[in-house]
C-alpha cells in the first residue's frame, strides 16, 4: 500500500553522538523528505510530547498531516504498530440536508455515510430566516452551535455504525454555500443580504476542531471550501474538483440546479461562473416547483406511444400524491410534444379535451383524478404553475445562453460534457428538459449526473492531498460574472419562453424525439 | 562629563563619570584605602581630606566637627561633583605602588541596533509583530469584497502585505469591528520567520492604534528571570524587572532540574513555576511602563534548552542522557496565553532557537545581540554561567560547545557565595603589605556575601599577593590573622563578623577556590578544545565577547589572572552583560533577527565536550591559576613575578 494521502509512514534515523541533532528537526526531515516539501509545521502542541513518543515508537510513527495554504502541517503522530485507522470526515453542508463520508485517510476507502437534515431549519427553513436571525444578539453562536451538535451526534453515530470512534477523526472537509459557511462556523453573516452584500470571510481556510467545538480527534483540522462571493460558494468549487472541469482539455459546463441555479463553464484553461440567484425571472427558482421527493410523489410522466394518454410513475408506486420538480419537467415536457400546450405554453383544449378543467377563469390539466389520487382530490396542474415553470425553463436557458454563448463566445455544441450536479438535478431527464427548451439541443450521451458533488469534492480532497492546492487555483482561476438582467437579457429571455425557442432551429431533435416517444398514429 | 580626580600622595590621576562614588573611583585608580563595611559608611574607616574641589555627601557622624571643617570626609559616601584633589591620610592609606599595575579598563560592548534610528536607516524596524492603520473605502455596491478579503488584499495592495490569515476566532469580530471603525481599522501582523511563511493577523481595533504598540523581552535564567517592556514605535525601554527563578527551590542547576522533571508531576511544577515568575516579572514591567496587557503585541523568551523545555512542558529528560538530544531546536510562534503567561489572548510569544541540549537559545541570543555573526573578526564568545557556552567564529562560520562550570560563578558552590544582590561583595582589593581587603558591595550595604564577580577579582587578589599558590593554597607563613584554619580547612577572613550583615566572618576557604579553579577551568579548557577542533589556537582570536549573569561587569584583568579569559589585550574584549536579554529586546525589535537567527543556528556546529577526548587533558592542565603552561599566559607570569619579588 503506497498511497499518497494524508497519513504516511516514517522511519527515522536514530540519534548518536556524532547525529544528535534534536527530535524535532530530526522529524522535521524525515517529513519534508516524505512529501517532497520544503516545509511542514509542526504546531507546538505536538513537541511537547515528541521526545517520549519517538522512543516509545523506536523512531518510527505514522504521521496524520493536512494542509494549510501555506505548507503541511503535522495534525498527530500515531503508534505505528496500532491499526486503528486515522479517518476523515466528508461534509456536504446543505440548506436543508446534511450528508456526511467516512474516509480511511490511509488506504482513501470510504466506509461509510450517513445523511440528516439540517437542525437550523427549527430557526428558519431558508437561508434567509437563518441569516436574520444570525444577525440577532448570539444568533449566530446558535445557529453554529445547533449544526455543530447535529454533526457531533451524526458523526458518533456513524463512526460507531462503522467500528471507529469519533476521535480517530482527524480530518474533516466541508463545502456549502456562502451563507451556510458562515453559519457553519458561527460568523455573522448578515451583510451578505443586506447591500452591498459583503460576506463576512471567502477564505476561512484550515482551522482547528476546537475552534468550532466539533466532537473529533481534539487536535483534529477542519478545512471549508472557500467561497467566490456571497452567490457563489464553497459547495460550487467543491463541485467543480469532482468534476474535474479545471482539468477538462475541451470546455465543459457544470450546472447545479438547486435552490439556485449555478453555473460553471471551462476547462483547464478558463473557468467562468454566474450564480441564478439574481433577477427577477428565477425568483421562485427552478427546484420551487412541485414537491419535495417522497412516496407517492410522481417523478416520471410520458406519453403512452399506444393510447397518447399521459403515464405516471409514483415513488414506491404508491398511490399519487403530488408532483415533484423532475416529474414537472417530464410533464411539461409531455404535454408539448403531445400537443397539449402549444409553442406559447397554453393549453389545447382541442387536444387536452376532457383532461381541461376551468376554476376561477384559470384552466388546469388533471394529471390524477380524485378517484385515483391518494389524497381524494385530483392532483392538477394550472395555468399558473405552468407559466411559472415557463418562466424557470426560460431563466435557465437563458443564463446557459448567456454563459455558453456571450460570455465565453463558444456554442452549446462545443461543449465536450454537460454535468449535472446537486441533488434535484439528478432526477431530471434531459431528454424532457431538451424538450421543452430547458437544456440545449446537444447529444442526450453529453449530459452526465454528478450526484451530489459538493460531498464529492470534499472526499477527493481527502483522498488526495495535491487536490487541496487545485481548490485554491480553482477559485483563482474563475472569473466570476454577475448576472445583469438588462434588455439583453429580457430580449433572449422572451424568445426562451416559448417551447422549445422562438427560434426552432435551436431544437432540430424535436422532431425525432417526438418520434421517438409518440409512434405516429397512421390513421 | 567626566571629572579628574588626583589622589595624593602619589598623584594617581583618575577620569570618572559625574557623581561617580569616590571610593569605587580609588578602587579603579588602584589606590588603595581601607573600606572593609562594603562601601555604606558603617564602618568608617575609609575618611579622606578633599584639599580641593568639591564632593556631594561624606558626612557621618565617625567624623567629628573638627574634621569635617578640615576637609575629611568617608571616602564611600562621597560623589564626585568637580575635579578633586583628594588626599589619603596615612592611617586610611598604604602603599600602592606595587598595586598599580595595569589596572584594565572595562569595555562594553555596542549591542548591534542598539540604536532604532540605525534599524530605521537599515530599513531594518520591522517588528516581528507590527502595527498597521488601514483607512479602507467603504464596502459599495461594485465593491463588494468580502470584509476579511477587504482588509487582506488593502494590505496587499497598500503595504505589499502577503501571504494573510486570520483565525476563526478573529474572523468572527471582523464585521462589527469594521464597521465600529467606519472600515478605518488597525491590523496587528504576526510575521513569519520565513519569507514564504504566513502572516498572520491576530488582531484588528477599531480607528488608529499604532501608537500603542508593546513589546516585551525575557531572559528565562536558570537562577534569575529579566524582563523589560519596549516601546516598539520610540525603541525605548520602559522598564525593566528581574525576579528568581522560581524553581530554584527544586535544584540549583538544570541536572538537578532535569531530575526533578522526570518524576511524578515534577514537570508540571517547574513549568508553573517559570510562568509564575514571569508573570511576576510581567506585573512589575507593564506596571511601571504604565502599559495594557492587550497593548504589548509580542513577548520575546531566550533560556537554555532546558529552561525552554520547562517552559512549554516538554519533558527535558532527554537532554542529559546521552547522545543529549533535545526535543526542538526552534519553536514555532505561539500565542502566549495558552501556556499561562498572563496577557492577552493575541499575544504572540517568539521564542529563541538553540543549536543544542547545551547550547540553547539564550547564548544564540547572546550571539544575535553582540553580532559577532555578522563581522569578519574571529570571535570567542563565553558565556559565563553555571553551564558556560562558548561559540568561536565570524560571519562565515561558528562552532559551539558547552561545559558545566558549576555554579561557583553565580556565588554557588562557595561557602558565602551569593548571587549578584544588594549585599554581594563585587570587588576587592587587597593590600600585598598587610594583607587588609578593601572592598566594594552591590548597593554599599554591609557585606552579606560574596557574588561572582566578586570572587573572580579576589581569587585574582589573593593570587598576586601570594596569599594563595597557582595552586590555590593557602600560604600558611604569612603574618596575617586573616589567614586561618577554622574545622581543619584554611580560608581567607574578608570581613569580619561585625562589619557584616550576617553576625559571622565573611571567608573564602580552600574548597570554595577549587570550586572556583574547576569552573575557570572548565571555561577556559573548552575554549581551547574548541579551538584545537577547527586548528586554530588562541593567538587567533581577534575579539572576546562576555556575556553573563555577573552583577557588574568582570574585572578583566582578574578574569585573565585566574586564567578564566585567555590573555588578550583589554580593548580586545567586550562585555555584552545579559545577552539573552539583550538579544530578546533586538528580537523584538527587527523580524529581519529572525531570519538571521535561522541562518546562524545552521551555520553553526555543536560539539559535544563528552565525545571531544582532548578536552579532558585540557581541563586537568587548566586547574591552576592561571594554567600550568604559564606561557599562555606571559603578562601575568612577568606581572606574578613582579609582584611577588
Amino acid at each position: 500500500m503506497s498511497r499518497n494521502g494524508f497519513v504516511r509512514r516514517i522511519t527515522l534515523p536514530k540519534p548518536s553522538l556524532t547525529d544528535n541533532t534534536a527530535d524535532a528537526q530530526r522529524l522535521e526531515l524525515a517529513l519534508k523528505k516524505e512529501l517532497k516539501a520544503d516545509r511542514v509545521r509542526m504546531p507546538l502542541r505536538l513537541l511537547k510530547t515528541l521526545p517520549s513518543r519517538l522512543r516509545a515508537w523506536d523512531f518510527s510513527a505514522k504521521a496524520v498531516l493536512f494542509k494549510d495554504r501555506f505548507s503541511w502541517v503535522l495534525v498527530d503522530l500515531l503508534d505505528p504498530s496500532k491499526e486503528t485507522p486515522a479517518l476523515g470526515a466528508a461534509v456536504d453542508i446543505g440548506t436543508t440536508r446534511i450528508v456526511m463520508a467516512l474516509i480511511n485517510l490511509e488506504t482513501g476507502e470510504e466506509i461509510g455515510e450517513i445523511g440528516f437534515d439540517n437542525p437550523q431549519a427549527a430557526v428558519g427553513p431558508d437561508v434567509l430566516a437563518r441569516i436574520h436571525y444570525a444577525g440577532k444578539e448570539s444568533g449566530a453562536a446558535e445557529l453554529k452551535t445547533l449544526i455543530i451538535d447535529a454533526v457531533n451526534r451524526n458523526l458518533a453515530d456513524l463512526c460507531r455504525r462503522c467500528g471507529a470512534s469519533a476521535a480517530d477523526v482527524y480530518l474533516m472537509a466541508g463545502a456549502g454555500n456562502t451563507a451556510m459557511t458562515h453559519l457553519f462556523t458561527g460568523i455573522d453573516p448578515s451583510q451578505i443580504i443586506r447591500e452591498p452584500y459583503i460576506p463576512c470571510v471567502n477564505i476561512p481556510d484550515t482551522f482547528s476542531a476546537g475552534e468550532l467545538g466539533l466532537s473529533m480527534h481534539p487536535d483534529g483540522q477542519v478545512f471549508l471550501f472557500p467561497n467566490i462571493g456571497s452567490y457563489f460558494g464553497g459547495d460550487l468549487i467543491s463541485g467543480i474538483l469532482y468534476a474535474d472541469l479545471d482539468r477538462k482539455e475541451a470546455p465543459c459546463i457544470m450546472v447545479d440546479v438547486g435552490t439556485n441555479a449555478e453555473i460553471v463553464v471551462g476547462s483547464r484553461d478558463f473557468l467562468i461562473a454566474c450564480a441564478g440567484a439574481a433577477g427577477p425571472a428565477l425568483e421562485g427558482g427552478v427546484s420551487k416547483m412541485g414537491m419535495t421527493a417522497k412516496p407517492g410523489v410522481i417523478d416520471r410522466v410520458w406519453v403512452d406511444r399506444d393510447s397518447g394518454e399521459l403515464k405516471i410513475h409514483t415513488i414506491d408506486e404508491e398511490k399519487p400524491v403530488g408532483i415533484c420538480g423532475s416529474g414537472m419537467i417530464d410533464l411539461a415536457a409531455a404535454l408539448f410534444i403531445s400537443g397539449r400546450i402549444d409553442i406559447r405554453g397554453k393549453f389545447v383544449p382541442d387536444v387536452c379535451k376532457d383532461c381541461l378543467v376551468e376554476a376561477d377563469d384559470i384552466k388546469a390539466f388533471v394529471l390524477v383524478a380524485a378517484a385515483d389520487s391518494g389524497t381524494g382530490a385530483p392532483i392538477l396542474l394550472s395555468q399558473v404553475d405552468l407559466n411559472s415553470l415557463t418562466s424557470s425553463k426560460a431563466a435557465m436557458y437563458t443564463i446557459l445562453e448567456v454563459i455558453v454563448k456571450n460570455t465565453a463566445a463558444m456554442e452549446f455544441e462545443d461543449l465536450e460534457t454537460f454535468y449535472v450536479a446537486g441533488t434535484f438535478g439528478s432526477f431530471i431527464d434531459p431528454v424532457s428538459a431538451i424538450s421543452i427548451g430547458m437544456l440545449p439541443d446537444i447529444p442526450v450521451d453529453t449530459f452526465e449526473v454528478l450526484g451530489n458533488s459538493s460531498l464529492g469534492g470534499a472526499k477527493v480532497l481527502l483522498k488526495n492531498p495535491d487536490a487541496f492546492d487545485r481548490i485554491f487555483e480553482i477559485r483563482q482561476s474563475i472569473t466570476y460574472i454577475e448576472l445583469n438582467v438588462n434588455q439583453e437579457f429580457m430580449n433572449m429571455f422572451s424568445g426562451a419562453k416559448f417551447y422549445p425557442h422562438t427560434d426552432r432551429a435551436r431544437f432540430p431533435s424535436l422532431e425525432r424525439i417526438r418520434n421517438e416517444k409518440i409512434r405516429e398514429r397512421s390513421a | 562629563m567626566t571629572k579628574q580626580v588626583t589622589f595624593l600622595p602619589h598623584n594617581i590621576k583618575i577620569e570618572v563619570e559625574d557623581n561617580e562614588s569616590l571610593i569605587r573611583a580609588a578602587l579603579e585608580a588602584g589606590v588603595h584605602i581601607n573600606a572593609s563595611c562594603g562601601g555604606g559608611g558603617v564602618c568608617g574607616k575609609c575618611r579622606v581630606m578633599i584639599e580641593s574641589g568639591n564632593v556631594e555627601g561624606g558626612i557621618s557622624e565617625h567624623l567629628s566637627e573638627e574634621d569635617r571643617d578640615k576637609g575629611y570626609r568617608l571616602a564611600c559616601l562621597s560623589s564626585v561633583a568637580s575635579d578633586l584633589t583628594v588626599r589619603v591620610p596615612v592611617e586610611s592609606q598604604m602603599d600602592t605602588s606595587r598595586l598599580n599595575v595595569a589596572a584594565g579598563e572595562r569595555h562594553t560592548a555596542q549591542e548591534v541596533y542598539s540604536d532604532i534610528n540605525e534599524l530605521r536607516q537599515d530599513g531594518l524596524f520591522v517588528p516581528p509583530v507590527e502595527k498597521i492603520y488601514l483607512e479602507m473605502s467603504p464596502a459599495a455596491v461594485g465593491d463588494n469584497q468580502a470584509d476579511v478579503e477587504r482588509i487582506m488584499s488593502y494590505l496587499r495592495q497598500h503595504h505589499d502585505e502577503h501571504r494573510l490569515n486570520m483565525s476563526l476566532k478573529l474572523i468572527r469580530k471582523v464585521p462589527d469591528i469594521i464597521r465600529e471603525g467606519e472600515f478605518n481599522v488597525t491590523v496587528t501582523i504576526a510575521r513569519p520567520v520565513r519569507e514564504d511563511g504566513k502572516n498572520e493577523i491576530i488582531n484588528i481595533e477599531p480607528w488608529d492604534t499604532t501608537d500603542r504598540n508593546f513589546a516585551l523581552a525575557v531572559d528565562i535564567g536558570t537562577t534569575t528571570i529579566y524582563g523589560q517592556a519596549l516601546d516598539l514605535k520610540t525603541g525605548e525601554v520602559l522598564a525593566q524587572h528581574g525576579e528568581f527563578n522560581g524553581q530554584i527551590s527544586y535544584g540549583e542547576d538544570v541536572i538537578s532540574r532535569i531530575i526533578f522533571a522526570e518524576k511524578g508531576d515534577g514537570l508540571e511544577i517547574l513549568h508553573q513555576k517559570v510562568i509564575e515568575t514571569i508573570n511576576k516579572v510581567i506585573d512589575r514591567i507593564v506596571k511601571t511602563a504604565d502599559i495594557g496587557r492587550h497593548e504589548v503585541t509580542t513577548i520575546t523568551l531566550a533560556g537554555n534548552s532546558t529552561m525552554t523545555q520547562l517552559l512549554l512542558k516538554i519533558n527535558p529528560s532527554y537532554i542529559r542522557k546521552e547522545p543529549y538530544v533535545p526535543a526542538s531546536i526552534m519553536y514555532p510562534p505561539f500565542h502566549a496565553a495558552k501556556i499561562g503567561i498572563n496577557l492577552s489572548d493575541h499575544t504572540m510569544a517568539l521564542v529563541y532557537p538553540g543549536v543544542s541540549s547545551y547550547v540553547g537559545g539564550d547564548v544564540i541570543a547572546g550571539i544575535m545581540a553582540s553580532g559577532m555573526y555578522k563581522d569578519p573578526e574571529l570571535t570567542l564568545y563565553m558565556d559565563i554561567g553555571t553551564n558556560a557556552e562558548i561559540a568561536i567564529g565570524h560571519s562565515e562560520w561558528m562552532v559551539c560547545t558547552a561545559a558545566s562550570a558549576g555554579p561557583a560563578f553565580e556565588g554557588g558552590g562557595v561557602k558565602f557565595g551569593m548571587r549578584a544582590t544588594k549585599g554581594a561583595i563585587e570587588d576587592i582589593a587587597i593590600n600585598p603589605e598587610t594583607f587588609e581587603p578593601m572592598i566594594i558591595t552591590i548597593g554599599n550595604k554591609k557585606a552579606k556575601g560574596i557574588c561572582g564577580s566578586g570572587l573572580i577579582t579576589l581569587a585574582a587578589k589573593l593570587l598576586e599577593t601570594g596569599i594563595i599558590d597557582s595552586r590555590g593554597k593557602f600560604d600558611q607563613t604569612l603574618k596575617t590573622d586573616r589567614i586561618r584554619q577554622t574545622d581543619d580547612i584554611w580560608e581567607y577572613v574578608i570581613v569580619y563578623r561585625e562589619n557584616t550583615q550576617i553576625d559571622r566572618d565573611i571567608t573564602i576557604t580552600e574548597p570554595d577556590l577549587d570550586n572556583l579553579i574547576r569552573a575557570k577551568g572548565a571555561m577556559y579548557s573548552a575554549a581551547l578544545t574548541l579551538l584545537d577542533e577547527i586548528g586554530l589556537g588562541i593567538k587567533d582570536i581577534e575579539r572576546i565577547i562576555l556575556a553573563g549573569g555577573f552583577g557588574s561587569y568582570v574585572d578583566l584583568q582578574s578574569a585573565i589572572t585566574i586564567g578564566l579569559l585567555p590573555e588578550i589585550e583589554p580593548e580586545k574584549v567586550i562585555y555584552l552583560g545579559n545577552g539573552s536579554l539583550l538579544g530578546c529586546k533586538i528580537n523584538s525589535f527587527t523580524n529581519a533577527l529572525r531570519r538571521d537567527v535561522r541562518n546562524v543556528v545552521k551555520m553553526t556546529t555543536n560539539f559535544e565536550l563528552a565525545s571531544t577526548p582532548s578536552y579532558m587533558d585540557h581541563y586537568m592542565s587548566a586547574l591552576f591559576l592561571p594554567h600550568t603552561e604559564l606561557n599562555y599566559f606571559p603578562k601575568v607570569k612577568e606581572r606574578l613575578e613582579r609582584l611577588r619579588k
